[in-house]
């Protein structure tokens, strides 16, 4: 069981790589990876990752049957999910870049409402990042809930996904060169609009996945 | 350069030529225009060799304009802006005679009907290279169904770049046309002081297409942000999905293609969104023909930054224009250029080398893939014209 969530892990890897590249590469070319630190928002995004996984490691033993079984429950999440994914987004990405190059040091507060939304949201980015992918229902992913609630114990349960975590982080270890990246300032702007759009896509498939749910009763 | 005297005058830079010299230039690509229609001038009906008449008179007329008079930047946009306009004239009034409405239907879209345009490429052609599998309902190869397939649309367009780099975007593009129209119709722009972190946008529409086209396993830009499907086909709005891609393309083509280019007097699709603009632009290092600022004679003005419709070109630091590689060789800053700073240039001749030769040369050549490309285009959509009428 426990080897069968790492390999599980390993084996999901690339579809997690695909998944978090949209998402994660951008920002950490508009953030430049967190220069000082290049590691740092990868771990971030990870712990984000792992809570999710957590909470899906409880869910999937406690609602084991409901979980693997019942649509409209998986679609709740996915929708709130994608729509907050897009909720954080948007705004980070049309959201001015700070000019580091004139000091500003990006704590220029810029009045506008939209950029007050989004200066209070980015605290923590990779972290909220991280979370609202790992909650993001993927195929491999809907494989290893239905593994895991097939264990007899929480314990089992939260390992098995813990190791399922593991595997499919090592694929995602080479995303601090990203950073790198950022270092171009044009490159910034671009990574910004591009998590814009991206943010767009998660917002309209969340919206219409509970719009779906809510016309449907 | 070192005696600080300016290269060249307004005079070398703009000036025509003789009565006689124009028409001898002109007489070459007028011939290169009669073999292009021979054949339909030949097979076609009284309307088609009507058209093919017009249009092979219509591009006499304005390279002539050009020879004579040493101007680029009006006969182009008038070239240009014909063919904008009259490409969804063709495409549509053929979709209606064959379907019956501009709408795919699904049937056409799974036997891999659908018509391949060139603002697909880069966002198809990466996904392609990465997966093996080209996202596009589309035929590889052309069939009588669907002449418009990606092998040749991608040759096509191949060999415009190559000629043009991004002048492609001026002289070769059917859409282009349509937003410069737009930009044309106001006489001063109402809106100035375009942020310009914006002609960056582009990149991001690129690079956000080619990771939700491998992501989606559709073509994502086609399905829902291209603006031109508003003047050439789409899905029918008759679900949820559908309803809200029609909201999407057609706000987006209002927005892009006629509001903000008539507020700005820019050509902002081409500008701010368009994704094959990029990968054009990085043609523009392999083309050989340029547009340089003469740093001697320019005198700061700022003229050419103003006036480029595109925003290719940038202030630097020390107030000179820097044409940057977004340059779609339109020839507007040349003309608006009072001292001749801004002029042709062909890529390892001398700095100082005659402008008006690598415009010459320019013009030959882009004229050559115009008459081949947006002639046929034009005359297709002159003639579905004539058959309305008559």
């Amino acid at each position: 069981m426990v080897l069968e969530g790492f390999a599980l892990g390993l084996a999901s890897g690339p579809a997690c790589v695909v998944t978090c590249t949209p998402v994660l590469g951008p920002w950490l070319v508009a953030e430049r990876g967190g220069a000082a630190a290049p590691w740092r928002p990868l771990a971030e995004f990870l712990i984000g990752r792992l809570i999710a996984y957590g909470l899906f490691a409880v869910a999937a033993w406690w609602l084991a049957r409901a979980l693997s079984e019942e649509t409209i429950f998986r679609a709740w999440i996915f929708g709130l999910a994608n729509t907050a994914l897009g909720v954080v987004l948007i705004p980070y990405g049309l959201r001015r870049t700070p000019d580091r190059a004139a000091g500003h040091c990006g704590h220029h507060r810029d009045g506008r409402l939209g950029a007050r939304l989004a200066q209070t949201i980015p605290i923590r980015m990779p972290l909220l990042l991280g979370f609202f992918l790992g909650l993001n229902l993927c195929p491999p992913f809907l494989l290893a809930t239905t593994a895991a609630a097939q264990t007899e114990s929480l314990g089992g349960s939260l390992l098995f996904f813990f190791l399922f975590f593991l595997g499919t982080s090592l694929w995602l270890l080479p995303f601090p060169l990203f950073g790198a990246l950022g270092r171009v300032p044009s490159l910034a702007v671009i990574a910004r609009f591009s998590a814009a759009i991206v943010g767009l896509y998660y917002a309209y498939l969340g919206i219409l996945t509970l719009g779906g749910i809510l016309s449907h009763g | 350069m070192a005696d600080a005297t300016p290269l060249s005058t307004p005079e070398d830079v703009q000036n025509g030529r003789s009565l006689w010299g124009s028409l001898a230039l002109t007489l070459p690509l007028f011939l290169w225009s009669l073999l292009i229609f021979s054949r339909s001038f030949t097979k076609g009906a009284m309307a088609e060799r009507a058209a093919v008449l017009l249009t092979i008179a219509f591009l006499a007329g304005l390279i002539f304009w050009m020879m004579r008079t040493g101007e680029t930047y009006a006969p182009r946009r008038i070239f240009f802006v014909t063919l904008g306009v009259l490409f969804p004239v063709g495409f549509i009034t053929e979709l209606i005679a064959q379907r019956g409405s501009m709408s795919i239907p699904l049937a056409s879209i799974v036997a891999g009907d659908t018509p391949f345009c060139h603002l697909v490429i880069p966002v198809a052609a990466i996904p392609a290279a990465l997966t093996g599998t080209v996202f596009f309902p589309g035929s590889i190869l052309p069939t009588p169904d669907n002449p418009n397939s990606i092998a040749s649309m991608t040759a096509l367009w191949l060999g415009g770049s190559i000629l043009l780099g991004r002048g492609w975007c001026s002289w070769g593009c059917f859409f282009g046309g349509l937003d410069e129209g737009c930009a044309s119709l106001a006489r001063k722009p109402r809106r100035r002081n375009l942020d310009r972190r914006w002609t960056l946008f582009p990149w991001a529409v690129l690079i956000a297409a080619v990771v939700l086209t491998t992501l989606t396993f559709e073509p994502f830009y086609c399905v829902w942000l291209c603006p031109f499907k508003a003047v050439t086909e789409f899905s029918p709005p008759d679900s949820v999905k559908t309803a809200l891609q029609f909201v999407v393309f057609t706000g987006l083509f209002l927005a892009l293609v006629v509001v903000l280019p008539y507020l700005t007097k820019k050509r902002t699709q081409c500008a701010f969104f368009c994704p094959m603009g990029p990968i054009q632009a990085l043609s523009n290092k392999l083309n050989v023909f340029e547009v340089v600022v003469d740093p001697v004679a320019c005198v700061s003005c700022a003229r050419c930054v103003r006036d480029c419709p595109t925003l290719a070109i940038a202030e630097g630091p020390d107030k000179r224009p820097q044409i940057t590689m977004r340059c779609s060789r339109c020839g507007a800053c040349v003309e608006s250029c009072t001292k001749g700073a801004a002029r042709w240039h062909i890529k390892g001749t001398p700095f100082s080398a005659s402008p008006r030769t690598a415009r010459l040369l320019f013009l030959c050549v882009a004229w050559i893939f115009a008459v081949m490309f947006g002639g046929s285009v034009i005359a297709n959509g002159l003639s579905k014209i004539f058959h309305l009428v008559v």
